[in-house]
């Protein structure tokens, strides 16, 4: 039973189901039983700790909710496991093929919310609002021309405009703003291989192995943002002091390299101004490191309450490169460190026994605004990595690349 | 026969004994006896110990060159595959069981490289000393075959109860440096790689002697631990933490420290656990646990005692999770002076001994007292002794130690190959 999160993507989910499953229950799971009865579209909802649905109001379930899916894809073997697949919420905006809510917009001087709210009201059902935490700025203008745009993308380019995020969570609420307001600025763990157990004063304390990456591979010095403002094409950039020179790469203090190094985007629909091409390209500028640093984490005593994505890790392993000499000092395990801060961006994670595990779809005995709930944490095979998750973090802002990546691919390469 | 810190050479080896090899893999069976059956439980222990350390790795295997039953073929240094030993049972002799070991040979039979990898920076203080003007410390034994240590500073040496330690502290002047990082390449000579190691020791299960325990699995008694390093030791002994210290040739200037919170807590008056969280021989750290006069308000007390080789200073830190103004007092509340950093007591034994902080404290030195001005979930205190009194020199001086108290930091060592 694995879940995959990503910030602003799809992610993805799989479980299989044991193979004494009751033939009740798979039947109920059928994608597709006749045009008008189906359990296609229908919602995983995972909850840190397994209550049978008729004990607890479904809302409660929706409030207790760790992680919520959406299922897509049902696969039989001749006397094997059932096995259940989807993905994330996000998909409702706009899946990893492109497909999803496409419309045409006209923003005109849109504030953040009214641009938010455009975006959610427009036919998403059940994913009502959450909070905003409004980080202000130049109103938002942009038309897509009559073409038809997924909402996802549309985001992209508000979130760049505003400098924001947006997420969907478990109880299907749709929050958006500035990363710091939403996801806070205190570590939600540590991850200290040499550590041993929870101390207090610290967040709570993660094992494994990390493997952290630092590489220049994606600098640029300018973005080049090109799209057309009244008929006419134009060119918003953005750009960085910092600019290597090539025959000497480490004389930052060159006033004039003999080559630039540019990255181009694309960006479709009507722009108000070169004013909003150049926010497009700070937008991409100020979430692109010159070093882009990564670090991929297992850890092997997860818990999925701790629901990491989005929040920042401190990791600390001085002997493995993981140290901050800039940070604040902690004490851990009888050790002073100073933590590096990074920003998990994609979790992979495993479910263990003991979390609830439930199907929203039109069949099942209990309901929610009129669907009913499948119980399925008696049924899952819970597998023997249930206990460990993949972390993939970055540096305290996602590079829009990572959370793109499934999808939108609008730097011409 | 020594496998590592594990004094086999005290215990017969009885035949038979077998050992073979293949590839770099090395085997070795045997039977061994203790004089006692607590001793042998000891030994026992100390070995399996050995197989299951994540902080030290690999150990020096020597045998005593002059007996005819052992091949010195075999000395040299080895990472343990597997360690097994067929404990008694009831009705056989209780002194006597099986060992057998698997090792993986390091360097064939010569000698590794062993590289510290050493990085220190200025502990959060509010004394304040700014950061450029801590003094790291390093020591290793005197007995070496090659080093190569930090660039600048100063060497000297220190004698330590388990054998003779260069010792070397950032004299440097430049105060514009943020902290210090190195690799230190160095190896013992051998039988020397544990002189004035970082030990923890526990109490014999007949409560007679005192033994070195190997890993992190030791048995969970309060009063039967003892954090030292042939420089300094710190115990409890039921009442009150105790530290003594070595001046060179005899163990003296015992003194007994007590903590409490001066606003809720009340007294640390019991110590619950003792638990090693990191047991190797450049640092050791112990994890107890406390419960306070109050402890349904206080919650949680933990205060990990950490100890590097060389050094004369236990760091503590104590972490709860209710703040309090916590406070730190030498029991029999000896006469002390101000210094900057803490307190320095009158002479016992020709040594003055040392209470410092990291925090901001009001200092009673009629009580021997240090209390936190501001109530705080942690607290990082250090205990240690100005060796020789007011006619001591850098870096045996108070002011040396507590430069080098606020040289915060971590040292890992590796074995290499050469």
């Amino acid at each position: 039973m694995t879940i995959n999160q990503v910030l602003m993507a799809c992610g993805s989910w799989e479980i299989t189901l044991r193979p004494n499953t009751p033939r009740e229950i798979v039947d109920q799971l059928r994608i597709r039983e006749s045009d008008t009865n189906f359990s296609g579209f229908g919602g995983l909802i995972c909850t840190p700790v397994d209550a049978d649905p008729v004990l607890c109001s479904p809302a409660e379930l929706y409030r207790r909710a760790f992680y919520y899916g959406v299922y897509r894809t049902q696969e039989f073997a001749t006397n094997g496991p059932v096995r259940l697949s989807g993905c994330g919420p996000e998909m409702w905006l706009g899946d990893e093929d492109g497909k999803g809510h496409l419309r045409s917009y006209l923003f005109t001087s849109a504030d953040f919310e009214a641009a938010h709210d455009s975006i959610r009201t427009l036919g998403l059902g059940d994913i009502t609002k959450g909070t905003y935490w409004d980080p202000g700025g130049d109103p938002f203008e942009w038309d897509s021309d009559n073409k038809l745009v997924s909402a996802r993308d549309v985001l992209t380019y508000i979130n760049r405009h505003f400098s924001s995020e947006w997420r969907i969570n478990p109880d299907l609420t749709y929050d958006a703003g500035e990363r710091t307001a939403m996801y806070g600025t205190t570590p939600a763990a540590i991850f200290a291989p040499n550590a041993y157990a929870n101390e207090p004063g610290l967040p709570p304390v993660l094992g494994g192995t990390a493997t952290h990456t630092v590489t220049v591979e994606d600098f640029a010095q300018f973005i080049d943002i090109e799209g057309e403002v009244s008929g006419v094409p134009a060119v918003g950039s953005s750009s960085r002091v910092l600019k290597p020179n090539w025959s000497d790469p480490w004389n930052f203090d060159a006033s004039t390299p003999a080559i630039t190094m540019r990255r181009r985007a694309q960006v479709n629909g009507k722009w108000a101004d070169s004013a909003s091409l150049e926010a497009q390209a700070t937008g991409v500028m100020l979430f692109s490191e010159v070093y882009q640093e990564t670090t991929e984490v297992e850890i092997t005593n997860y818990e999925p309450h701790l629901r990491l994505l989005g929040k920042d890790l401190l990791l600390t392993e001085p002997s493995a490169g993981l140290v901050d000499r800039t940070a604040d000092m902690i004490h851990i395990a009888g050790q002073a460190a100073r933590p590096m801060t990074q920003r998990v961006v994609e979790m992979e994670f495993g479910l263990r026994p003991g979390c609830g595990v439930y199907l929203h779809t039109s069949k099942g005995t209990v309901t929610r605004n009129s669907r009913p709930l499948i119980h399925l944490s008696p049924w899952i095979d819970w597998t023997a990595e249930a206990r460990t998750a993949r972390i993939t973090l970055g540096r305290s802002r996602p590079t829009w690349e990572q959370a793109l990546r499934d999808h939108y691919s609008d730097f011409i390469t | 026969m020594t496998f590592g810190p594990v004094g086999l050479g005290d215990v017969e080896l009885i035949a038979p004994y077998e050992a073979s090899d293949s590839g770099d893999e090395v085997s070795f069976t045997a039977q061994f006896t203790a004089d006692t059956p607590a001793l042998w439980r000891a030994q026992a222990q100390q070995l399996v110990g050995c197989a299951n350390n994540p902080d030290e790795r690999a150990f020096e295997l020597t045998f005593d060159r002059t007996n005819p039953l052992l091949d010195p073929a075999f000395i040299g240094w080895y990472e343990p595959l597997d360690i097994a030993v067929d404990r008694p049972l009831a009705g056989e002799h209780a002194c006597v069981g099986e060992l057998s070991m698997t090792l993986r040979r390091i360097t064939g039979y010569s000698a590794p490289r062993i590289e510290s990898l050493f990085d220190t920076w200025i502990l959060a203080n509010t004394i304040p000393v700014t950061d450029g003007y801590q003094r790291p410390h390093w020591a290793i034994p005197s007995a070496l075959i090659e080093f190569d240590g930090p660039a600048g500073g100063t060497w000297g040496t220190r004698q330590s109860s388990t054998g003779e330690l260069r010792f070397w502290w950032d004299s440097r002047t430049d105060t514009n440096r943020d902290g210090f990082a190195d690799s230190l390449f160095w190896c013992p000579a051998e039988g020397h790689a544990y002189d004035g190691a970082a030990t923890i020791e526990c109490k014999l299960d007949d409560d007679s002697d005192w033994f070195t325990i190997t890993g992190l699995w030791a048995p969970n008694q309060p009063q039967g631990w003892r954090l030292g390093n042939g420089c300094v030791r710190c115990w409890w002994d039921g009442t009150t933490l105790r530290f003594e210290w070595y001046d060179g040739s005899v163990w003296e200037t015992q003194i007994g420290v007590n903590l409490f919170g001066s606003l809720a807590a009340g007294d640390l008056a019991t110590l619950t656990s003792a638990t090693p969280i990191r047991n190797s021989s450049e640092e050791c750290v112990i994890r107890t646990t406390w419960f306070c006069e109050s402890v349904e308000t206080m919650g949680r007390v933990v205060v990990d005692l950490v100890l590097r080789r060389g050094s004369r200073m236990v760091t503590g830190i104590l972490k709860c999770d209710t703040a309090d103004k916590w406070a730190i007092q030498e029991v029999t509340e000896t006469n002390c002076n101000t210094i900057t950093g803490g307190l320095l007591g009158a002479a016992i034994n020709g040594n003055r001994f040392l209470l410092m902080s990291a925090d901001t404290v009001t200092k009673t030195t009629a009580d021997a007292l240090m209390v936190l001005d501001t109530s705080s979930t942690s607290f990082v205190f250090g205990v240690g002794c100005e060796i020789g009194g007011s006619g001591s020199s850098t870096p045996n001086n108070y002011a040396s130690e507590l430069l080098g108290f606020l040289a915060a930091g971590s040292e890992r060592k590796v074995i290499r190959e050469r």
